[in-house]
């Protein structure tokens, strides 16, 4: 009589179980608090990879005669690679806060433009190629016009990072940007004014309406946002901007 | 006393958060790309004979290491997939030094890597060569102190799980390729693999939690010190070879040119993320070379290539 072969079962519950927390995590829309959407197609077709892997080891744990068992050794082993596969279903991912800066201040992580002379004033800026509803369409404008897009109009969220540096009608609008995933994340900041002063709190999403302005900090002109209005905001599905 | 006890308690949230997404991405990113790791290993050692390597692989050792460096040219691993194919290459004869040479020279030099760090720094050729340049001579190197040190001897490869299943792999490739035996070696690669993948993702995404580096960031304007900073630094975040050019884009503004040069390199020879794998592979010893001759190595290229711009 064919007798299951445990370890092939083992290992084919884990293959399953990682294809499924893929899945979980692409039909739910967690995985961009993980990775960066231009990862979504290679992840599916892993998830797929390793379900059928999966099922290949469970035909073949079946077919096995003789029992073969996980042994100590292998229990480590299949404990250990459980580990992620159960976080991936049982954790609610949240984006990274201000805690993630690992105790730089956040007024040295907003935005300069680049050097030259300033726009000359009464000038209108630029027209947008694409809509500023949010930090990648103001990185790629601001990478568009540079300092002669100061004036424009723009919508963007992201979390309130607060300095003893700075004014107390001023915070930092903090975002991260992430590559492939959220190991390489690095910080971007635009430096918010015309707040409402102790208004909000650290790491509180929030929505802002505003134009583009600048501001003189030692040499530089930091990139800034002249806010018109700031409303609380939920957390964003895509909450890193990607720099894929 | 209660508000207190609340923001600290919603601070270690948001640290146990950070450190699960960090952890969980780390392994979720790894996973296809020591998938390909896996596969080409199983291709390997489906058809690859050993004869052929004893054939081919040139007797003297510079030649051997400058060929194996080269390899990654054309093998597109990065440095999660490049493990288990060299580890596969030494399993078929390979010498040792070779392989610790293709292991530190492709996850850098493998086209996707050079055209990454083309994109991240406006198709900036000179630092992709001086990259490229800079990671061949330390695995050329290494290499070379490899052989001085270990000669021919073979090391201790790990037995692998699909031995266990009485796959025979080298009398595999004269039935031909046959999928059935490919999926099943990279199957129980696989398994060995991700178990020190995850092992360090888990030391990985503890240290880029729990290190603060804004106190290190100050240095960042020095010629040296900058370099001494962003090198343990590159070890501690452990990013992927095709990505960690991005991060090092985004360090240019405030550290030295050698200095991001170093972190480039060195974060893809002596990094947390793989380091119990390649010990796992290689040994103690030999991890010990790897790092005592790269980090010095770094250094001093990095500090000339301050002088030099």
């Amino acid at each position: 009589m064919n007798r299951f072969n445990e370890l092939r079962l083992a290992r084919a519950a884990l293959l399953i179980g990682l294809g499924l927390v893929i899945a979980k995590l692409l039909l739910t829309g967690q995985m961009h608090y993980y990775l960066s959407p231009g990862l979504d197609l290679l992840s599916a077709v892993t998830g797929a990879l390793l379900v059928a892997m999966g099922a290949l080891e469970l035909h073949r744990s079946l077919q096995a005669r003789g029992e073969e068992s996980v042994g100590l050794d292998g229990l480590v082993t299949l404990g250990v690679l459980a580990v992620p596969m159960l976080l991936g279903l049982t954790h609610t991912p949240h984006a990274l806060s201000s805690g993630a800066l690992g105790g730089t201040p956040a007024a040295q992580l907003v935005l300069a433009f680049d050097a030259g002379p300033p726009a000359p004033s009464g000038a209108a800026p630029p027209t947008p190629r694409l809509t500023i509803d949010d930090v990648a369409g103001l990185l790629g404008y601001l990478r568009q016009a540079g300092q002669t897009g100061v004036g424009q109009h723009v919508r963007v969220r992201g979390l309130v990072a607060h300095d003893d540096d700075l004014a107390s009608d001023q915070f930092v609008l903090l975002r991260y940007s992430i590559v492939h995933c959220v190991a390489d994340a690095q910080p971007l900041g635009f430096l918010v004014l015309n707040a409402q002063p102790n208004g909000w709190k650290n790491d509180q999403w929030v929505e802002i309406d505003g134009t583009l302005a600048t501001q003189p900090r030692g040499g530089d002109r930091l990139v800034a946002i002249q806010a018109h209005q700031i409303l609380p905001s939920e957390e964003p599905l895509e909450p890193y901007v990607s720099a894929l | 006393m209660d508000r207190f006890r609340s923001r600290e308690g919603s601070r270690l949230a948001a640290r146990l958060n950070e450190f699960i997404v960090v952890f969980v991405s780390i392994v979720l990113q790894s996973l296809p790309f020591v998938l390909v790791g896996v596969f080409a290993s199983a291709i390997v050692q489906q058809t690859l004979r050993g004869e052929v390597v004893a054939r081919y692989m040139p007797r003297k050792p510079v030649f051997a290491v400058l060929l194996s460096s080269l390899f990654g040219l054309i093998a597109p691993v990065c440095d999660c997939g490049a493990i288990p194919l060299g580890r596969q290459l030494m399993a078929k004869g390979v010498p040792v030094y070779a392989a610790i040479a293709f292991l530190i020279a492709a996850p850098v030099i493998n086209p996707i890597t050079l055209v990454s760090t083309g994109i991240a720094f406006q198709g900036n050729v000179g630092i992709v060569v001086a990259r490229a340049a800079m990671t061949l001579s330390v695995a050329l190197i290494v290499g070379l102190l490899a052989a001085r040190f270990f000669g021919l001897r073979r090391l201790r490869v790990p037995t692998l799980a699909h031995v266990a299943d009485g796959d025979k792999g080298d009398t595999a490739h004269r039935n031909g390729l046959r999928l059935g035996q490919v999926v099943q070696h990279a199957t129980g690669e696989y398994f060995e693999i991700l178990f020190f993948v995850v092992l360090g993702a888990l030391f990985t995404a503890a240290s880029q939690t729990l290190v603060p580096r804004a106190d290190l960031t100050a240095v960042g304007g020095q010629r040296a010190g900058s370099v001494l900073v962003l090198m343990p630094i590159a070890t501690i975040l452990s990013i992927c070879s095709e990505a960690d050019a991005f991060v090092a884009r985004a360090f240019a503004g405030t550290f030295s040119f050698g200095a991001v040069m170093a972190f480039m390199t060195i974060g893809q020879i002596v990094d947390l993320r793989n380091g119990l794998l390649m010990w796992r592979t290689l040994g103690g010893r030999v991890l010990l070379l790897i790092a005592l001759t790269a980090y010095p190595l770094v250094f001093v290229e990095a500090i000339l290539l301050n002088r030099l711009s």
